[in-house]
């Protein structure tokens, strides 16, 4: 598919030795008017396809890199070449309508490619390539994030890297769940054979009506020579006719049981699946998405799935056998009347696709309103106190009552199309009933006619259970629509990469040191935007380390790749020598302790927090590490002390106890390495000496990692590593940082000892 | 801040005015950018992104640094205008439109619209796609009747 680089003339592309393992994004097709700004005799790196010219206008641009310099191409307009050589820095520039790639040079910052906000990480990781050749270091293709396109068709997708619904045929979907479905393939051919039978048995009454009016009812000879018999024949097929009834009865409650075990039991299944699966997934894929949404996909899609397989694949089932078997036996009893009765049926059809399909969106609008509306009364509650003090009561009713008239449009938009719809669909089917009265009465005055009261009696019956199913037919048909854009959501959770465990040949790590090494570290959240620019620092085993710097220097996110919630860009991390990604991650994560900021406390009792990351500790364990976290006697304060239900639902505690219960939590898991990630930051004086009384206790004869913003509590370190921007500008101990003329660390220091002081004055004057 | 000049250099701009008597190079941007652009803009540092200067209307330059403030403030806020929808559907409560703006043809995605259609008015809303890129449509009205069906059919 990609001709050689070196023919003239030709569309060229990268040239490394492993190409097929380079994402297809990084070698993109140039034209060919294009491409002869490109020199032959250089080796290309990337060749990456943009979405908008330099001037913002949606046309394709092109990125070159090669291994002596850097061209953006678009067609029409002089490329701009940049040789390696003259690159200072090169950076993304993340704009509101897109981004660009800029480049410093000794002349100015030159803009090389701009590209729309769909392809960001793209460019992002082609700069990280073009910084790494403009300062010698290895060429490394950085992972790239889910395309915003499909691969297939191109289509726009609604998340990263996702899968888009158009590419996604139905049958491939039904694919998926009908491995769900194995398990339970003996009950559900029970479940259909029962219905089978249920609709054989429903046919049943209305053949009997025909015979016992035309055999019976509709014989007056018969009925005047031999009255006996009559009414035994009559009591017979009564008889027949009720039996029949209660074979539906029965076949049906069987048949319905099974139908809602089974669905209930296949979204029972779906929702562990999905809920072990989220489990495991990285914390990349988390961060992109809202609790709201990974909630709504397990609990709501799973609902809209298993209601449509509790109502609407019966529905489907039952009524197709129905229509098949209705349809044949009208057509025997008289062809040119079923005709009268299948006539409306592409109207009713065609006019229930053509109202569903603006129905649907409407129900959309409905449902959006009903949740701004819903959004809009809850804020008016929550914030009155704000409003009243505010004294805007005037202005919240006039934004509520505008919501309230939006949501009465639109559901009286709905209901009137809804009647409208019905009511035709009503018309349509009495046309149906006319014709067969007109021409089926006609038949019986007919005296060449063998057409009976009784067939007739037979079609009337027949065309109703024929009619009323078909009005929900196009309902139901829009009703699986959505059903399958939530197992498409559904499935999209499932077939998503979880993340790595364990590598095929990690090692177990049952004991550690704490010696840990940053080499050349490089890691970006969002791959737009790097967070650790090459960080290279050790820790030796049992040392405290403070990092300190402002908010967004990178010191959480040194944490996050400590505790391996994310692997690095590049570079290494190693703990006792061992990369960490080669290790098996919950050895190691059962070796770190983590205290943060605001410690999440699950909805369980305080001692089943204390203890939640080691169920086999005894409850002298649980009282030891709340002693030692300062938390006893607060626990004891409690009406139901160690039994007191906290977390959502449960008995809300103060930051400062939150703190205890999460260091006692620390202490009872007894890691080798520590980390307090702003442990005090949003607690009282008072409180704080506590907690730090606790630390103190927790951190002997570990290694610890400790972030604090009161560099005060970072005394007792070791070392401390000063972060802005992502790299080191300052390391050393306390008092060789403190030495340092303007140095960093020195100026928060005194600005910090500054604030207190005034603080301090400020108390001292109010107490006055 | 009085007589802000501005210079281009480059890709750069650097701006000097009484308070900034050495060339500082900077970003414009919008204090505002949905509700109330081509004014209240910002200057700030390149390097830093803290304020050196501020412009309550672009009418406050001479006539080159307002055509380079225009020019800048265009490159970072690049909403594209739409001019009509071409085509929308909605697949497995996906929503897609297809649309003509002043920049080119788009084709893109649109999750939640309560949350990603801001409506500046009743006859004026930003659009923003799933991958964050934005669209106004500066009047419904004048859209067209065929326009306006069509995104109805996915707002």
């Amino acid at each position: 598919m990609l001709p050689s680089p070196s023919s003239p003339g030709s569309m060229k592309n990268p040239t490394a030795n492993t190409k097929s393992e380079i994402d297809r994004r990084y070698q993109a097709v140039i034209p060919v008017e294009l491409a002869r700004h490109i020199p032959d005799d250089e080796e290309l790196v990337v060749t990456m396809e943009s979405d908008m010219t330099r001037s913002g206008q949606f046309s394709p641009s092109y990125l070159i890199i090669t291994r002596q310099r850097v061209l953006g191409l678009e067609e029409g307009e002089p490329p701009v070449v940049l040789p390696l050589s003259e690159i200072g820095e090169c950076e993304t520039d993340e704009l509101f309508g897109g981004g660009r790639i800029v480049s410093k040079t000794k002349d100015g910052t030159i803009a090389i490619i701009s590209f729309s906000r769909s392809f960001v990480p793209e460019f992002a990781a082609a700069t990280r390539i073009i910084d790494d050749l403009a300062h010698d270091r290895d060429l490394i293709y950085p992972e790239l994030e889910g395309s915003a396109f499909s691969e297939g068709s191109g289509v726009p997708l609604p998340e990263r890297g996702g899968r888009s619904p158009l590419d996604m045929p139905r049958r491939k979907i039904l694919k998926q769940l009908g491995e769900f479905v194995r398990p339970y393939r003996a009950r559900i051919w029970i479940m259909m054979l029962l219905f089978g039978l249920s609709v054989l048995a429903q046919m049943t009454p209305p053949l009997l009506s025909k015979f016992v009016v035309d055999n019976i009812l509709g014989q007056g000879d018969f009925q005047a020579s031999t009255p006996g018999a009559a009414k035994l024949k009559l009591n017979l097929f009564v008889l027949l006719i009720a039996l029949s009834i209660l074979v539906v009865f029965v076949t049906r409650i069987v048949a319905n049981i099974l139908k809602v075990w089974i669905s209930g039991r296949l979204t029972a299944d779906l929702r562990n699946h999905l809920h072990r699966q989220m489990q495991r997934l990285t914390m990349r894929y988390h961060n992109r998405k809202e609790s709201g949404e990974l909630v709504g996909r397990v609990m709501n899609d799973t609902s809209e799935l298993q209601h449509f397989l509790v109502e609407g694949v019966p529905f489907l089932y039952i009524n197709s056998l129905s229509f098949i078997g209705i349809g044949a036996i009208l057509i025997w009893i008289h062809p040119l009347l079923a005709l009268c009765v299948f006539l409306p049926v592409p109207l009713l059809l065609f006019g229930g696709t053509w109202f569903w399909r603006r129905l649907v969106p409407l129900f959309h609008k409905r449902g959006n309103r009903n949740s701004v509306l819903h959004s809009v009364l809850g804020e008016s509650i929550s914030a009155v106190k704000a409003t009243k003090a505010l004294g805007q009561e005037d202005r919240r009713h006039r934004i509520f009552n505008k919501g309230n008239e939006s949501f009465f449009n639109v559901s009286f938009h709905v209901e009137r199309t809804f009647l409208g719809f019905f009511e035709m669909m009503a018309l349509m089917m009495g046309v149906g009933t006319v014709a067969v009265w007109f021409f089926g009465g006609h038949s019986i005055l007919d005296p060449d006619s063998d057409f009976t009261i009784g067939d007739l009696v037979a079609f009337m019956f027949f065309m109703a259970m024929f009619y009323g199913p078909l009005q929900w037919f196009t309902a139901v048909i829009n009703w699986m629509t959505h059903a399958f854009a939530s197992s498409e959501r559904i499935l999209q959770i499932l077939d998503q990469k979880p993340e790595t465990y364990d590598a095929p040949n990690a090692v177990a790590l049952p004991e550690v040191e704490g010696k840990i090494s940053f080499k050349d570290v490089r890691f970006s959240y969002n791959r737009g935007n790097e967070v650790i620019k090459g960080l290279s620092f050790e820790i030796a085993p049992g040392e405290m380390i403070g990092l300190v710097g402002k908010s967004g220097a990178g010191k959480s996110t040194i944490v996050n790749l400590v505790c391996r919630f994310y692997d690095p860009d590049s570079g290494q991390l190693t703990i006792d020598a061992h990369d960490l990604r080669s290790v098996k991650l919950t050895d190691w994560r059962r070796h770190i302790g983590i205290v943060m900021q605001d410690p999440f406390l699950f909805g369980c009792s305080i001692a089943d927090n204390i203890s939640y990351g080691n169920h086999e500790a005894t409850f002298e364990d649980i009282m030891r590490a709340a002693r030692a976290a300062e938390a006893h006697e607060f626990i004891l304060s409690k009406e139901e002390g160690y039994d007191t239900v906290v977390g959502e639902g449960g008995v809300d505690l103060s930051g400062g106890e939150r703190q205890r219960i999460a260091i006692a939590r620390a202490i009872l898991s007894d890691p080798p390495i520590l980390i307090l990630d702003e442990a005090t930051s949003s607690v009282d004086s008072e409180t704080e000496k506590a907690i730090q009384q606790a630390i103190t206790t927790l951190v002997k004869g570990r290694t610890v990692i400790a972030i604090a913003h009161r560099l005060a509590t970072l005394r007792n370190a070791d070392r401390l590593i000063v972060i802005e921007d992502g790299k080191i500008i300052e390391e050393g101990t306390h008092e060789k940082l403190l030495g340092l003329k303007d140095g960093h660390f020195a100026n928060l220091v005194k600005l910090q000892t500054e604030n207190n002081k005034l603080l301090s004055e400020q108390s001292a004057y109010s107490m006055e | 801040m009085r007589n802000l000049k501005l210079e281009r250099r480059k890709d750069s701009i650097f701006a000097t005015s009484e308070s900034l008597p050495e060339a500082v190079e900077v970003v414009l941007v919008y204090a505002r950018p949905i509700s109330a652009r081509e004014r209240q803009v910002a200057v700030l540092s390149a390097k830093k992104r803290k304020e050196v200067a501020w412009i309550d209307s672009l009418a406050e330059l001479d006539a080159s640094s307002r055509a380079i403030a225009e020019e800048a403030l265009y490159d970072r806020y690049r909403i594209s205008i739409v001019e009509s929808v071409e085509h929308s559907f909605v697949n497995h409560g996906h929503r897609y439109l297809k649309v003509q703006t002043n920049r080119g043809f788009r084709y893109f995605n649109l999750k939640e619209p309560g949350k990603n259609v801001t409506h500046l008015s009743d006859d004026h809303l930003v659009i923003r796609d799933s991958m964050g890129n934005r669209y106004e449509i500066k009047s419904l009205q004048a859209l067209g009747l065929a326009s306006r069906e069509r995104l109805e059919l996915v707002l």
